[in-house]
């Protein structure tokens, strides 16, 4: 099915035209450079640049967003800068910050792949 | 370690409250909260990066920023966050911040954890774009970031309305709102509107906005299907029948690229669980919530609760409850005298009871009903982080299990990152289903700090009371 027009596209900008932000930075996800502003989350930056896929879930490798944006759910988790399992939500994106997608939830351990069961 | 007269936990209306009365009657207290900011979900705002004009701030903000600029007054120690991960001993809180644990003695503790939106579960929940309903609206109202271009807003009760009004003033375009009851169903309630006279200017409120934005109602109607491939592409709504079932040959398909469901909200009473308080069954919130008396007293000695995790109420509820919490907590310490503290409480006990009237109709009105978890089957994810489907739970009912713990012992469910906070409920209702029981006679499972995960580091180095 094709995406619904006008909706969602991968690097359109989600930012609500209008509002003034603070100072823009650059971070990167997956090696690739993405702006952030001072003042944005992790989740903010990554959702802004039309990143939905914050993790791919270990067992059935099914793509994962966010879902609660309050610190409850877990679902959001991010590696940041070498930290395993960063809620994307609850953390204030910085300039030059190192942002890989997580293969798992961020199990303690991480799962080296495939099943659990 | 860390002291202070009065520990709040919480920073939402009902923390706020809580402080400001206890430093009226001249104690030193210190809120403990896990975001970065005071407010809660309800006063929640963006940072001071932000540029933001008039037509960007809610009714509520003046409101607000005036208790936040309030909470700066000498007495009250605003602790941003900051995780209260557990309680041990006389009053001892485990607070883990910057990167490492530490405790916090108290004399009195005000629990005031809030509240989240209930996980409803359907297929496609888990795809990237369907959101709850108090998730979208924090990245639209404190990032200023669009969870959707055209979104779809599905659930039951007014709480989605403050939601749609973020939604828009962030430029979203709201293509229904898909509300489960219907207007008829409201009637017979009618009684309880009596006095309450602000309500119906916020009602008004709201029915404007949405009329101005030309937003749809869909009443009678609930999500039952998440369509996509790598994110939301569309929504399937039909309508219910009394007990919310879907109604066959009923379904309609929106183009959408978010969805966000808001079903009631669900309380964060790992805290007071795990301190021994005693917690309520409600039937109509179907949910255990902290029990208390009149004066947000506990069953504990010097542990008071107040907002949400004592049962539903919105804001204006919570600040009255926060402020008898905060009183009543001075007293316990000596610093009220008890005729004061009570001639202080009066009228605050008079406006809760008068407004916690209304928040109960609107709980009866809006309960979830059993067919809400008609999604709960098959292949759809019951635990989400540990992708265990509603077929795999059941059948582990089936087979004998009975409890929660069980069910997790067996399936994993409930023992991921999130310590069951999304799939619990829906174990019970599983559980309650199969085994044709009330939700409330599920046995709970106990809670065990910490009540989130704090890496392995700082609990290694943490000093212990």
């Amino acid at each position: 099915m094709s995406p619904a027009e006008g909706a969602h596209r991968p690097g359109h900008d989600a930012r609500t035209e209008g509002v003034r932000r603070g100072a823009a930075f650059a971070v990167t996800v997956d090696g690739k450079e993405v702006t952030g502003h001072e003042g944005e989350t992790v989740l903010g930056v990554l959702w802004a640049a039309g990143i939905r896929t914050l993790h791919v879930t270990a067992r059935t490798r099914q793509p994962r967003g966010f879902f609660c944006g309050m610190g409850v759910c877990f679902d959001c988790l991010v590696n940041v800068d070498g930290r395993h399992g960063v809620r994307a939500c609850m953390e204030l994106a910085r300039p030059g910050m190192v942002i890989r997608r997580q293969q798992d939830a961020g199990s303690f351990p991480p799962r080296g792949g495939g099943s659990h069961a | 370690m860390l002291e202070t007269e009065i520990a709040i936990i919480g920073a939402g209306p009902a923390g706020m409250a809580a402080a400001l009365a206890a430093a009226e009657s001249g104690v030193a207290a210190t809120v403990c909260d896990e975001y970065p900011r005071p407010g809660g979900q309800f006063f929640k705002r963006a940072g001071g990066s932000f540029g933001l004009g008039p037509a960007h701030l809610g009714r509520e903000h003046e409101h607000g920023e005036r208790l936040r600029r309030a909470l700066t007054e000498d007495r009250i120690r605003v602790l941003s966050d900051t995780l209260v991960w557990g309680a041990f001993g006389e009053k001892v809180l485990m607070l883990y911040r910057e990167g490492r644990s530490e405790a916090l003695r108290a004399r009195a503790i005000v629990i005031a954890t809030g509240a989240y939106d209930r996980p409803v579960p359907f297929p496609g929940w888990t795809l990237p774009g369907v959101l709850s309903a108090g998730g979208a609206q924090t990245l639209a109202k404190t990032q200023w970031i669009k969870p959707g271009a055209r979104m779809l807003l599905t659930g039951a009760g007014p709480f989605v309305l403050p939601v749609a009004d973020s939604l828009l003033r962030a430029g979203v375009e709201i293509v229904a709102i898909v509300e489960a009851t219907r207007p008829r169903e409201w009637w017979r309630h009618a009684a309880a509107l009596w006095g309450q006279w602000p309500r119906f200017a916020e009602a008004s409120a709201y029915r404007r906005m949405l009329r101005a934005a030309r937003v749809p109602v869909l009443f009678g109607h609930k999500i039952v299907r998440a369509e996509g491939e790598e994110t939301v592409t569309g929504a399937v709504v039909a309508a219910v029948d009394k007990s919310w079932r879907a109604r066959p040959g009923t379904e309609r398909r929106f183009a959408v690229d978010a969805i966000a469901t808001g079903f009631g909200f669900l309380p964060n009473t790992e805290l007071p669980d795990s301190m021994g308080c005693t917690l309520r069954w409600d039937a109509h919130g179907q949910a255990w919530f902290a029990a208390v008396d009149d004066m947000m007293a506990t069953s504990q000695a010097g542990i008071y609760a107040a907002g949400e995790i004592t049962g539903i109420g919105g804001s204006v509820v919570a600040l009255d409850e926060g402020r008898i919490a905060g009183l009543s907590a001075a007293e316990h310490i000596g610093a009220l005298d008890p005729a004061r503290a009570a001639q202080l409480r009066a009228p605050v006990q008079a406006s809760r009871k008068h407004l916690q009237g209304f928040a109960d109709m609107l709980n009866v009105l809006f309960a979830p009903r059993p067919g809400l978890w008609q999604g709960l089957i098959g292949d759809t994810l019951a635990c989400r982080c540990e992708e265990v489907t509603a077929a795999e739970v059941r059948a582990c009912v089936r087979e004998g299990c009975s409890t929660p713990k069980e069910v997790k012992d067996w399936t994993r469910a409930g023992m991921g990152l999130c310590q069951g906070r999304i799939c619990r409920s829906l174990v019970v209702q599983a559980i309650a289903e199969e085994r044709r029981i009330a939700p409330g006679q599920v046995p709970r499972s106990s809670v065990r700090p910490p009540i989130k995960p704090v890496p392995m580091g700082a609990l290694a180095m943490s000093e212990m009371p």
